[in-house]
């Protein structure tokens, strides 16, 4: 009996905490707590000058084209520059081995074939700031270490480097 | 009387468990010094053995010791695979999919049919995209020796063997020399000496072992070819957990 009523009490107590842990999650997603934007901001100020970036691709039909390729162990070009809610088509491939990019900030997650293009599309952030972009394709030993990085200009910044 | 104030530290220090749960740590210590996002990285794994351990006393209650060992050891490797950052309520969902999968797919109370923290990571990248980026390894001399001597006492090292071997063999044959190197290489080696062996879900006996590890090897290969997008490693698992299954039946084997 008493082992029922400890069982019932770490059920009771754990189920609890579970639904309050999954409750914040839910509300901290909701209001994109997470993805603070002017953490992204600090990032890309602190690592990057701002103001000698040139825009990736070019734009065509109001969207901006970038031919994006991966390689053991990195992204070309990087970073990968855009303004902030941009439509982004992108052309992936990878020079090596099978590579895959993903940016878990954005939700974003795409393989890239070896030797032939893809075209996959997204659209930029609204925050300006760096994103990193991750290897989703286990591609050899450095895997975990693949980085690159999605900078997103602010609107004020139009035109920059085109 | 010093004999018997230390056994207990012996015992544990002994335990196959603690042992595996040692090596997880250090090698998650190690990577977290090559991390950009080390305190992330981190965080990520605690939030990842907290919640398993609340998911655990949801599922199953009052639990004994070895059974918060497996849970920890589950919540490890969830929260080393996923990507650093991974979105908050990615982690939540595989931690508890892990270990509420371990309590409906089971045959006996304690004999559940798949590698738990693989199912909950093959889960959410159904659900929520693939988020696997298998950042906790850092030393494929650790998770070699670590792992062998785990390996050796739990009579599992024809599994990781046969794994490497047939992956080796298939990623040359599909993709050429760059890729069967890799099937050398972490996190391979922390797939085969560490995911591949969980106790429960992987066969007893050796020909059994070399079989399923060596189809794992072959199944690994054709997913990662055929469908990229998804892990391979871990897809292959969830088929050999099941094959482990019907291997456990035949007793020769």
């Amino acid at each position: 009996m008493n082992k029922q009523k400890t069982n019932l009490i770490f059920q009771l107590f754990a189920i609890t905490a579970l639904v309050i842990i999954l409750g914040i999650i839910l509300i901290v997603q909701q209001q994109h707590i997470f993805s603070n934007p002017t953490d992204h901001h600090a990032q890309m100020h602190s690592d990057y000058n701002v103001d000698n970036l040139a825009l990736s691709g070019e734009i065509k039909d109001g969207k901006r084209h970038i031919k994006y390729e991966a390689y053991q162990y990195g992204f070309a070009p990087d970073p990968l520059v855009v303004m902030s809610g941009e439509s982004i088509v992108l052309a992936v491939k990878s020079r090596d081995v099978e590579h895959g990019m993903m940016i878990p900030a954005i939700n974003f997650n795409s393989e890239m074939p070896v030797g032939k293009y893809k075209t996959v599309k997204f659209t930029a952030p609204l925050k300006p700031g760096k994103y990193q972009i991750f290897c989703s394709v286990f591609c050899g030993s450095d895997h975990g270490s693949m980085r690159g990085s999605l900078v997103v200009l602010p609107e004020e910044m139009k035109h920059h480097g085109e | 009387m010093v004999s018997n104030n230390l056994s207990p530290v012996i015992n544990a220090a002994n335990n196959i468990k603690n042992q595996t749960i040692l090596l997880l740590l250090i090698l998650a210590i190690v990577s977290l010094f090559s991390m950009d996002v080390p305190f992330a990285s981190a965080a990520q794994m605690l939030l990842a053995v907290g919640y398993a351990l609340l998911a655990e006393w949801s599922f199953f209650g009052g639990v004994n010791a070895s059974s918060i060992q497996s849970t920890i050891i589950s919540g490890l490797i969830i929260g080393m695979l996923l990507v650093p950052g991974a979105p908050a309520v990615v982690l939540f969902t595989a931690v508890v999919l892990a270990i509420g999968f371990k309590r409906i797919i089971r045959l006996a109370p304690s004999k559940h049919i798949f590698n738990p923290a693989t199912t909950g990571l093959v889960a959410v990248t159904f659900i929520f995209g693939n988020y696997i980026n298998w950042w906790g390894y850092s030393s494929s001399v650790i998770v070699i020796v670590g792992g062998s001597i785990i390996l050796y006492r739990m009579r599992r090292i024809s599994l990781p063997i046969a794994y490497v071997v047939s992956r080796a063999i298939c990623a040359l044959v599909f993709g050429g020399l760059a890729l069967g190197v890799n099937a050398f290489e972490l996190p391979n080696l922390f797939f085969a000496f560490i995911m591949l062996v969980e106790p429960k879900t992987s066969p007893t006996k050796r020909n059994g072992q070399y079989i399923c590890g060596a189809l794992c090897g072959i199944l690994a290969t054709l997913s990662f070819k055929f469908f990229p997008t998804y892990d391979g490693d871990l897809i292959a698992l969830l088929l050999i957990n099941l094959l482990g299954l019907f291997f456990s039946k035949i007793k020769k084997i």
